[in-house]
This record gives structure tokens, C-alpha cells and sequence, in this order.
């Protein structure tokens, strides 16, 4: 294969590293940033309804599940406490 | 209305605290008092009380010390219709309650809190 | 079929532990713990059920509460939901007032407290085959004419157990809305007689005749309640559980471990060399996959908290310490919360609302995260395994000794600080326990099941998802920039992260931390068992010549004194390495102080209990 030639090992290690640093500035951003990102992302799309079917199936619930409550291992959760503790 | 808690009220029924029962008897409640153990004013004196009452503690109701921890009975696992709850003493001295007969009366000594009547 | 109108709005409510979250789980599918005892149904918990009418219905589990006049935050957010007072979440459009069959009395009473609001509304009567099997009588006909709203008797543990309450609610026939009760009043005196009246005549009306005492749980529990025996029960079962993480785990972690190193042997000898491969051996396998040795240990350890949780111990075990919570100024409701901070503190965060006094809330939450959490097992097991032998001290093993004295270190630290805070304190407040202690059952097989597979989900989505991605960046900052040529030692000592790691060293080295510790510790920030991975990366770029799969556990069992491990050891006792614990501190106490405070004084207790230990221990040794 070509993996021998080095440029194409260097192109996929540049691929693989900037995916790793995107994911791992998502996963540590403030959840309510990415909350407000995610609404961007779905405000864009609004105006493009070639991507109505992607928008659906994994834009939406991604939303929900950043708005709603739960625990997937880390504070994911912007359950919105009514009011400070009496 | 007031009465001195640890005086006999009429003959051989005495109404007790919650907290003096020993592991075991079984008493009715008679009724709910403020309690001054709780010293941190009466809204929290008064919400216990509430709470008490909704969690089953009136008036007629039978109850039953399944356990009581050292060092004077804080906190006692009481169990009352069908359900069992973990009081602090504090807590119990607000429960009056009636032994019911045919038990060995011997109770701990009416210790910490002087009651007021509600 | 019209798509703008929005599914029905259905809100479950109930006394703690009458089932509720199990009917909950029912109606909507969704897999989620159902614990015995309240705090840890905090959050609003929701769901969606289709109905045949395309509506749909959106089911939202309430927090249990005993009362609407709540002494609690989270039966105030019951409260509150119901009347509609909380900006983001509308009136229900229909309650399912869920009651235990088998305690019918107090669940009645917060039934009776509900209708009041004037909602339309259904009597879920729970746990019936359990109710019928302990000889309670209810007519639930009857009590439905005498209470004036629909009666359904549903079975949530058992599938199709709520299927006749789905078919009342889909039926339409509950009362229809009225204008509801203004604000509700707190109910006084005469309200509370009134109601014990009211429900005393239900309860006459329907024939109900009380549950038949089941002796061996009164045995069970002059046992386990007993002072002395219960804490020697206490002690028993919490030092069994240690000793069991490392013994059962030992095969296992041998296996995977195994399947690492040959996995990482293979990708070695099968690539062509160049950074691909490093990539993939040191960056993924050696990195991700040190922390995955780790699964035994975290399955083992939630097996028996769930099965604790379950079986309905836990509250007696808060009962049996309340007198020592009470001691440093904590309130016995303080435990479980506590608890649930063993596995994450996260979620014990939260399940901080149910104390119902601030200042005992607050201490608690700084607290928690002094509470050994499973994340850092892998940190623990891995020094642990590498450093200290695996000998036998009389009948106990040496290694699960010492973890139980890092655990224990963890709760003993936790009541000092609270015990501090305890004397800065102005008013002394009283805090209430009034805690239910549930009866007994066996954990169910099939919720232990599911509740292990939930944590192997989860593991596994962290090990593959944020630690592998940490771990890809760290091994590019391990080889970027590259030595110059004809430099000696690892390459990785030249790379940004190796300047770094350089440079930190001098913050770390009165406490006996290498450069290698150093870096891992700052991917170890976002979370705690990421310097595990990040350690075996960092090590992994470090082995000379081609000793790619060299494992992590002998390379720091042979290079690393016993001080340096034991003052790890104790960084990790204190240190706060979760940015998204700091996260959840922020969001309940709606404040940074809090949360700055928190990392300010664990990290200066992490540093002074690392220097202390790492200068005994070399003395000593």
C-alpha cells in the first residue's frame, strides 16, 4: 500500500491529531457555549433545506440531550436549577 | 395548656416522648410538640412538626422502636404503619406518645429538651 | 393527524421509594437506575411514549416528596413544577400520583395534598402483587368513587405492568381541567387533621386492612441497625468490597493487559515505521489502552454499590453514621449523596438537594469530591499494582489494605474540612434527618445487569472519546518539534511537551514528581484516570530503541522510587482533577466563588499532603 511514502503517513497523522484536538476542544468547552454553537450550527441549516434530513436525524436530538438533563459520565447537564438553594 | 412532661397524667397511662422508648415497645401517639432541642427558632420547630405529621405521626397511630444508636438514642429507627424511619432525638422528643399496656414500663429518663405544648 | 399539536404533558409524583422512576421507566423504555432511596431521582427525568393517536405523551419524573409543603430543594422543584411556577417547564397536563400499595396511608395523604391543586389526575396504586402478597386489601373501585379520580393498579417491575394505566390515560377519561386552586397555602394545623381525616375515611371507604409484618426483616434489621453489630456489618461489607476490586479483578486486568501489549507488538511489527505507527502504538494503544486494563476494577466496584443501593442498605448505613456526620456538622442526609460520590461526584453533586439547609448543602458539595470517585481507580490501581507487593498481612491482602486506606483517607480528610468549615459557621442551624429506610429486597438481577452495562457504556465512550482524542494531542506535542539530529535520549524530551514537562518539574519536584508525571498530570485536568493514559504515552515515547510495547506497570515498578508513588498517591487523595466536577459546583451554586474556592484548597492540600508523604517516605525507606 502506500503507506510507506511518508507524506501520505504525514497527511494522515495531520487528519488524525486535528480531529483528536477538535473533538477534544468540544468535549471541554463549557456546556453551555457548545449549547449556543449548536443552536448556530441549527439556525444555519434552517436556511439550507438541503440539509433538513441531516438537521433531524442528528442535529436535533444532539440539542436536546445538551439542553435536557443526565449524566453521561460528565456534566453534560444545563438542567436550568430554578433558584438558588434556601 | 401545659403539662409537665414528666409527671404521670392520669394514673397509669404517661405521656412519654418518642425518644425515651426503649428497643422494642410499642406506643400509640398522642400528639406533636414543638420541640425545644430544635434551637434554631420556631419556623424550623414548626416545619418538623409538619413534616412529622405527614409522614404518619398523629394522633392514634401505633409505633415501634425497631432500634436505638449508643450514646443516648440519636438517632432511632422507629417503625410506624408499615414503614420504618430514622429520627435524631430531637426529632422523637417531639412525638407524645402512650405506652401501650401490657409492656415493662421502664423508659430512659427524660433527658435534654424541656417541652412546650403547642 | 395535525403535527403542531404537542404530545400530552404527564407529570409522575410520589412519596420516595414507592416505585415511581421504575413506572417511569416503563412507560417511556428508557433504561435508568432505579435506586431505593431518595437523592438520586434529582434531576427531571424525561421521557416520551407514542400513543396510537400520533399525539404522543411526554412523561416527566418528579423528584419524590412526601409533602408539597417541601423542606427539601427538590421537593420544592416538585412543588413548583406542578404549579406551573418554573419558567421552562409548563403545568403537567395530567398527574399520575403514583402510591405503594403496600404504604398505602402516607402515599394517600400526598394524593389528597394533589388533587387540592385541582389537575387533572390519576392514582397509580404500585405494587400490587407485592401488596397482595403481604395480605393488604384494597378495593381500588371503591377508593376511586370515594376520591373522585381514576384508580389503575399497575406492577412497574413486571413488562406490560402498566399497561392498563396507559390505556386509561389514552382513554381520555380523566376529569377534565378546571381553573386550579390560587398559590397554594402552606397547610396548617387544622388542613393536616383534615386531611388525616379525609384519608383515614379513604382508607375505611376502599377496606383497606394494613400489611402483615414480614419477620425476617425485622430480624434482619435488629442486625444491621444493631450499634455495634451494625457497624462491625458496616465495616465487614465496605472492606470486602476493597479486597474484592484487586482479587477478582486480577485475571482479568492480566487478560487485557496481555491483549495490549501483543495488539500493540503486532501494529509494531506489521507497519512500517514512521509516525503512523508511533501514533497508533504509543499514542493509542499505549495511552488509551492503559486505561482500559482498568474495566475489572470498575465493574467490580459498582457491582456492589448497586447491589447496595438496591437491596435498600444504604439508608441504614446512614443511619448508623448519622451520629458521626453529626459530630463535624454534617447532616445525616449528607451520606448518600456522599455515596454516590464514590463513583462520580458528579451526580452526588447533585444529589446534594436534598438537604434542606444551605450551609450543610454547601459543605457537603466541597467535600464530595474528597470522596475516592472511580475515576481514580485507575490512577490508584496502577501505583498501587506497580509499588507495593503483593503479599499477604495476616488474612488480608497487602494491595487491597492499601486501597482501603486511600479510601479511607478520602472520608476521614472529608470530615476534618467539614469540620473546619464547621467552625466558621454563624448560625447553627439545625438540619433534620426524618430519613425513610426502606424495606428490604433483593437486588433485582436484571437492574444490577443493566446498571453494569450502563458503566461499561460509559467507560468505554470515555476511553474512546476524550481520552483517546487527549491522548492522540498529547503524543503530537510528545514528538513535535522533533530532536535534532544527533541528540541523545528520548525524542520526547525535546518536543514541546517534554519543554514543558521540563519546566514544570521544578513546580513539582519538592514533592518528588519526574517531568513524566509532570506533563500527564495537565491532560490529567480533565479528568483523573487521563494520567493513567497519558502516563503510558508519555513512557511509551520514552523507551529507548524499540521497546515499543514495553507495559506501563513494570516501567514505573522499576524506575520510580516508592516516595514518588505514595506522594502520587497522595495528589490524588486531594487533587481536584476534574474540570467538570469544578463545572457542576458552579452550576448548583450558581457562583464561581464556590467553585474557586474548592480548587484553591484542594490543590494547596494535594501539594502540602504530597510533600509531607513524599519526605516521610524517603526518609523512611
Amino acid at each position: 500500500m502506500g503507506l510507506d511514502s511518508g507524506v501520505l503517513q504525514d497527511l494522515v497523522v495531520a487528519l488524525i491529531v486535528f480531529g483528536a484536538l477538535s473533538f477534544s476542544v468540544w468535549k471541554l468547552m463549557p456546556a453551555r457555549r457548545r449549547l449556543r454553537l449548536l443552536l448556530a450550527l441549527d439556525a444555519w441549516c434552517a436556511r439550507h433545506p438541503s440539509m433538513t434530513r441531516w438537521r433531524e436525524r442528528w442535529l436535533k436530538p444532539r440539542i436536546a440531550r445538551a439542553a435536557g438533563v443526565g449524566c453521561d459520565g460528565c456534566a453534560a447537564n444545563d438542567a436550568r436549577t430554578p433558584h438558588r438553594p434556601r | 395548656m401545659k403539662s409537665d412532661a414528666s409527671r404521670p397524667v392520669d394514673g397509669d397511662r404517661r405521656q412519654i416522648a418518642l425518644a425515651q422508648l426503649r428497643r422494642g415497645q410499642v406506643a400509640t401517639v398522642s400528639g406533636l410538640v414543638e420541640s425545644a432541642a430544635i434551637d434554631s427558632g420556631r419556623d424550623a420547630s414548626q416545619s418538623l412538626v409538619t413534616r412529622l405529621r405527614d409522614l404518619g405521626f398523629v394522633p392514634g397511630a401505633r409505633c415501634e422502636v425497631v432500634a436505638r444508636m449508643w450514646l443516648g438514642g440519636d438517632p432511632i429507627a422507629v417503625r410506624i404503619g408499615g414503614s420504618t424511619f430514622a429520627l435524631r432525638r430531637a426529632e422523637a422528643a417531639a412525638v407524645r406518645v402512650e405506652l401501650a399496656l401490657g409492656q415493662a414500663r421502664d423508659v430512659v429518663a427524660h433527658a435534654g429538651s424541656s417541652a412546650v405544648t403547642a | 393527524m395535525d403535527a403542531t399539536v404537542t404530545p400530552l404533558r404527564i407529570a409522575l409524583v410520589g412519596v420516595p421509594n414507592c416505585g415511581k422512576t421504575a413506572l417511569f421507566n416503563r412507560l417511556t423504555g428508557s433504561r435508568q437506575k432505579v435506586a431505593n432511596y431518595p437523592g438520586v431521582t434529582v434531576e427531571r427525568r424525561e421521557g416520551e411514549r407514542a400513543t396510537p393517536d400520533g399525539r404522543g405523551m411526554r412523561v416527566l419524573d418528579l423528584p419524590g416528596t412526601y409533602s408539597l409543603n417541601p423542606t427539601t430543594l427538590d421537593e420544592a422543584i416538585t412543588r413548583d413544577v406542578l404549579l406551573g411556577r418554573l419558567a421552562d417547564t409548563p403545568a403537567p397536563e395530567l398527574v399520575v400520583c403514583v402510591v405503594d400499595a403496600v404504604h398505602l396511608p402516607i402515599g394517600l395523604r400526598l394524593a389528597l395534598e394533589v388533587k387540592r391543586l385541582g389537575l387533572p389526575m390519576v392514582l397509580a396504586l404500585n405494587r400490587m402483587d407485592v401488596a397482595r402478597r403481604r395480605s393488604v386489601h384494597i378495593d381500588a373501585a371503591k377508593l376511586s368513587a370515594e376520591l373522585g379520580v381514576p384508580v389503575v393498579a399497575t406492577i412497574a417491575v413486571k413488562r406490560g405492568g402498566a399497561d392498563a394505566l396507559v390505556e386509561v390515560i389514552e382513554a381520555g377519561t380523566w376529569i377534565a381541567p378546571r381553573a386550579f386552586a390560587p398559590a397554594l397555602r402552606e397547610h396548617g394545623a387544622e388542613d393536616a387533621e383534615q386531611m388525616q381525616r379525609d384519608m383515614r375515611a379513604l382508607l375505611a371507604a376502599a377496606g383497606y386492612s394494613p400489611p402483615r409484618e414480614n419477620p425476617w426483616s425485622g430480624r434482619i434489621d435488629a442486625l444491621l441497625l444493631h450499634p455495634v453489630a451494625g457497624l462491625a456489618v458496616l465495616l465487614t461489607v465496605l472492606f470486602v468490597m476493597f479486597q474484592a476490586v484487586f482479587s477478582w479483578a486480577e485475571a482479568p486486568m492480566d487478560g487485557i493487559e496481555r491483549a495490549m501489549n501483543s495488539l500493540g507488538g503486532f501494529t509494531a511489527a506489521h507497519m512500517p515505521a514512521g509516525p503512523l505507527a508511533s501514533l497508533l502504538v504509543n499514542g493509542v494503544i499505549g495511552g488509551a489502552g492503559s486505561v482500559l486494563v482498568f474495566l475489572p476494577q470498575i465493574v467490580i466496584l459498582f457491582f456492589f454499590i448497586l447491589a447496595l443501593e438496591d437491596s435498600g442498605y444504604l439508608p441504614r448505613a446512614a443511619y448508623l453514621l448519622d451520629r458521626l456526620m453529626g459530630s463535624v456538622g454534617l447532616s445525616g442526609r449528607a451520606f448518600i449523596p456522599l455515596l454516590s460520590s464514590h463513583a462520580c461526584a458528579i451526580p452526588g453533586i447533585m444529589a446534594t438537594r436534598t438537604i434542606p439547609n444551605w450551609r450543610d448543602r454547601l459543605t457537603t458539595i466541597m467535600i464530595a469530591p474528597l470522596m475516592t470517585c472511580s475515576a481514580r481507580l485507575p490512577v490508584y490501581g496502577l501505583l498501587i499494582a506497580a509499588l507495593i507487593p503483593a503479599r499477604s498481612v495476616g488474612p488480608f491482602n497487602l494491595q487491597g489494605l492499601v486501597l482501603f486506606t486511600l479510601y479511607a483517607a478520602g472520608i476521614v480528610s472529608a470530615l476534618l474540612v467539614a469540620f473546619v468549615m464547621k467552625q466558621f459557621a454563624r448560625e447553627r442551624q439545625y438540619s433534620p434527618l426524618m430519613l425513610e429506610l426502606p424495606d428490604f429486597q433483593w437486588p433485582n438481577a436484571s437492574n444490577l445487569v443493566l446498571g453494569l452495562w450502563e458503566r461499561v457504556k460509559i467507560f468505554m465512550s470515555r476511553v474512546g472519546g476524550i481520552i483517546l482524542a487527549l491522548m492522540i494531542v498529547l503524543w503530537f506535542l510528545s514528538s513535535y518539534p522533533e530532536p535534532p539530529p544527533g541528540a541523545t535520549g528520548p525524542a520526547i524530551q525535546y518536543s514541546l511537551a517534554g519543554r514543558i514537562g521540563a519546566l514544570l518539574e521544578y513546580v513539582f519536584a519538592p514533592i518528588g514528581f519526574n517531568w513524566q508525571i509532570a506533563i500527564a498530570l495537565v491532560p490529567g485536568l480533565a479528568a483523573r484516570e487521563v494520567a493513567v493514559a497519558a502516563l503510558g504515552t508519555v513512557y511509551a515515547m520514552s523507551a529507548a530503541g524499540d521497546d515499543l510495547s514495553a507495559a506501563l506497570e513494570p516501567v514505573i515498578s522499576s524506575t520510580w522510587s516508592l516516595a514518588t508513588g505514595v506522594s502520587l498517591l497522595a495528589w490524588y487523595v486531594f487533587a481536584p482533577q476534574c474540570l467538570s466536577t469544578l463545572a457542576v459546583v458552579k452550576r448548583e451554586t450558581n457562583s464561581w466563588r464556590y467553585p474557586l474556592i474548592m480548587a484553591g484548597y484542594l490543590f494547596a492540600l494535594a501539594y502540602l499532603a504530597s510533600f509531607i508523604t513524599f519526605r516521610v517516605v524517603r526518609a523512611w525507606a
